[in-house]
């Protein structure tokens, strides 16, 4: 006897509403720039001009994002092809004026829809949560509701109720009419706000975070200090709003602990370091590659460049100390070959080229060697040049030794450690993470907590029978709503259709 | 026999029993075959053991999750994606014929996992976070949500082609009704991106604590953007423009296109942090 049709009624979409906006302007250019921004064509032309640039980021080679040799090795291969990207800005799309102002246009539409929408969900929400008292129109259509027989009505009516407050619905009775009204999932109707605005808040902290984030990097080896300056980097980027705020806090690297899987790969590094605050304050501390270190509102990383150091020491022909220092060799990728380096010899004019050979000449050397903890045989095959160019040394220069290099003399002392540690200060970091919260959070709302609506009433059928009726609406995949319905329809009508 | 031997023969048996029951899923569909898809659908559940054995006893010798070649990612990626489908067809039992459209699929991506190197590979340290499991595990759902998507919006078409020639049968009969595929589309589409969603934003945290960037434009990171991007346009087109129906369908083929290219294919063309795991 369970008759009548099903429950379907789309409702109204919301997605970026054409209604009034949230703002409202006077001046009518504004008003029309505004009404643009916020149609839902101008969004999505927007979210596929983004979609494309974004590919296309990928699809050419990005200046700021590759070594500039193999940068200009690109260049050179593709003369023509390159000319254009660069013309066009291909070649530096995520840094460009142009995907810039899309992004900004995309948050002023954003803005635009998510304002409008706000309004208008607010105002829906509180309609729909005081609304009971009248069934809407076309939920009372019979071919938008099913109608079960009830010959007890008041053990319908409760059995109605307690069918859909087990199917996690808040139900409420209507004082005046007496019919049911069942609500589930209210908040979901927030989801896409909620989703929206978190894309907005992770934009304007991406903004906030380049405008004020400050990344430098140093390299320390064991038993060396770093003053946190500008100067003091061997790379740092700021963002315009950083103003030079260093907190000048140093840090001394005390140890460190290199660990390799048996096939020779870095499995982790631990560094022991002392931090010291400018009042004086000292602070011990680790910090490895899955472990960063938080201080005086910067964190500092372990990269995983690191390996043997040598301390060098150049001296004038009066034995005098012209300059000394550490020489970072990083660990080779290939252990059968030696760690090199290249650099500028502090207050002299010359360059020198280095090979790092941690075993004796003609010894086979395995991964092992570079894991060793303090090696007994480190030696340096080096090269020294003038301004020019000219060769002011060539040769082997073993621990401990001193060798004539031109005007000077040059000794190699003591080998140790070394790590390299990227900093970052930046200030846009709890804005994103905002952000993500908020879109996730929107993400589940829309997906998980989908809103719906049913109404129960009786009305008298044509033959003098009472007949419960059961409709209602969702927000989102109204058919699996009208399953819902119907499989409550027939657990009610199960029970309550007869006397 | 050591775990990582075993390990790879159950992957051999795995692939072998997917291609079996793509074909069965393909002669039940051409064929109209419903009891056929029954046991299709069976197989697919057999297989999941040796092939959840296979993950299992790599993940136990190697000493960490499938993570890092493309012979790990590829497998669990399938392995995921046939268990979202065995609990989908369970809810849903008139759809087991999306498997035709699934399961070929699923043993290609084994084929190319298999083609890959199966050396096991350590755990490089910045990958020591918990960050990484919730990242690679809601890729993995996000590509096994629109994995079945895509079956639906395939069956769709080929319901509704039925319908318009005329020629349906009791096999397209059998099929949910067109709004209901339709909505089931559009719900994993949807599933899918929330999921997307959480897997951008776990690796930009994971990637931050690791590296202090929270987005360093890496070609597949990139790309999952660009596929978040294309979800978003879907979604917008379902429900601002009502692109339901055939043009709904059409609209979750390509969205696993992207999915697809974004999660296998930049890798190949592409540099990157993530190239390093997915290319060897």
């Amino acid at each position: 006897m369970t008759t009548v049709m099903t429950t379907v009624r789309e409702s109204r979409r919301l997605a970026c509403p054409v209604g009034r906006a949230g703002l409202h302007f006077r001046a009518p250019r504004l008003r029309s720039l505004w009404a643009r921004l916020r149609s839902r064509e101008m969004a999505l032309a927007l979210l596929a001009v983004v979609l494309l640039a974004t590919a296309a980021g990928t699809l050419v080679p990005q200046s700021a994002l590759m070594a500039s040799i193999e940068y200009d090795a690109w260049k050179v291969a593709n003369p023509q092809g390159s000319a254009l990207a660069e013309a066009i800005g291909l070649t530096h799309v995520y840094q460009s004026w142009w995907f810039l102002s899309l992004l900004g246009l995309l948050f002023l539409s954003l803005l635009a829809c998510t304002l409008s929408r706000i309004r208008q969900v607010w105002k829906l929400d509180r309609i729909r949560h005081q609304q009971g008292r009248e069934i809407p129109y076309w939920v009372r259509m019979p071919q938008n509701h099913t109608a079960v027989p009830a010959l007890n009505t008041e053990a319908a009516f409760a059995a109605a109720a307690a069918a859909l407050a087990d199917a996690g619905y808040h139900v409420r009775q209507d004082a005046t009419s007496g019919h049911l009204v069942a609500e589930k999932g209210r908040f979901g109707v927030w989801g896409s706000t909620v989703l929206h605005v978190g894309i907005m808040i992770i934009l304007l902290g991406g903004v906030y975070s380049g405008a004020g984030k400050m990344a430098g990097y140093f390299e320390l080896a064991e038993g060396q200090a770093f003053t946190d300056r500008h100067d003091a980097y061997l790379q740092i980027d700021e963002g315009p709003l950083f103003g030079e705020r260093h907190p000048e806090f140093q840090v001394r690297l005390e140890r460190l602990e290199a660990e390799h899987w048996e096939n020779g790969q870095l499995r982790g590094i631990t560094s022991y370091v002392t931090l010291r605050s400018p009042q004086g304050d000292v602070h011990p501390a680790t910090l490895g590659i899955d472990r960063p270190l938080s201080y005086q509102g910067v964190t500092i990383y372990q990269a995983n460049r690191y390996g043997f150091a040598a301390l060098l020491t150049l001296k004038d022909a009066q034995g005098k100390i012209v300059t000394s220092g550490y020489v970072n060799f990083p660990t080779p990728k290939e252990p059968a070959g030696p760690a090199f380096n290249s650099f500028a010899v502090p207050m002299t004019s010359l360059r020198a080229e280095a090979d790092l050979h941690l075993a004796s000449a003609g010894t086979l050397v395995s991964a092992e060697v570079w894991r060793q903890e303090q090696p007994e045989q480190p030696w340096l095959y080096l090269f020294l040049r003038d301004a020019d160019g000219g060769i002011v040394f060539q040769g082997t220069l073993g621990q401990g030794e001193t060798v004539p290099a031109g005007a000077y003399s040059l000794s190699f002392s003591s080998l140790a450690h070394w790590a390299g540690f990227p900093l970052v200060r930046d200030p846009g970091i709890p804005i994103i993470y905002a952000g993500f919260a908020l879109c996730a959070l929107g993400a589940a709302l829309i997906y998980l907590l989908v809103p719906k609506r049913a109404w129960v009433w009786l009305v008298t059928g044509g033959a003098g029978q009472s007949l419960l009726c059961i409709g209602g609406r969702a927000d989102r995949f109204q058919p699996a709503f009208t399953e819902e319905i119907q499989e409550l329809a027939a657990q009610i009508g199960e029970v309550y259709g007869r006397p | 026999m050591d775990g990582l031997n075993l390990s790879g023969q159950l992957y051999w048996v795995a692939v072998t029993l997917y291609a079996l029951a793509a074909v069965v899923f393909l002669v039940a569909l051409f064929w109209r075959r419903e009891d056929w898809l029954r046991s299709a659908t069976r197989l697919v559940g057999i297989t999941l053991l040796p092939h959840g054995a296979a993950i299992l006893l790599r993940w136990a010798a190697v000493g960490h999750g499938p993570y890092i070649n493309r012979y790990e990612v590829f497998s669990s990626d399938v392995w995921v994606g046939m268990a979202m489908f065995l609990a989908f067809q369970l809810r849903f039992p008139r759809l087991r014929a999306i498997g035709a459209a699934i399961l070929p699929l699923s043993f290609l991506l084994m084929g190319l996992g298999a083609l890959s190197t199966a050396e096991p590979e350590p755990l490089a340290p910045s990958l020591h976070s918990y960050w990484l499991v919730i990242h690679v595990s809601f890729a993995k759902l996000a590509f096994g949500s629109i994995l079945v998507a895509f079956g639906v919006g395939v069956a769709y078409l080929l319901k509704e082609r039925a319908q318009r020639s005329g020629t349906e049968n009791h096999f397209y009969g059998r099929l949910p009704g067109l709004a209901r595929m339709d909505e089931l589309g559009y719900r994993f589409t949807g599933i899918g991106f929330a999921f997307l969603a959480i897997m951008i934003i776990s690796g930009s945290i994971w990637a931050n604590d690791a590296w202090g960037n929270y987005w360093s434009w890496d070609a597949i990171e990139t790309w999952s953007l660009v596929t978040w991007l294309f979800y978003g346009i879907n979604l917008h087109l379902r429900t601002t423009y009502r692109w339901n129906g055939t043009r709904g369908s059409w609209l979750s083929v390509a969205t696993l296109a992207v999915t697809v290219i974004a999660f296998f294919g930049v890798a190949y063309v592409a540099r990157g942090a993530h190239v390093e795991y997915l290319v060897k």
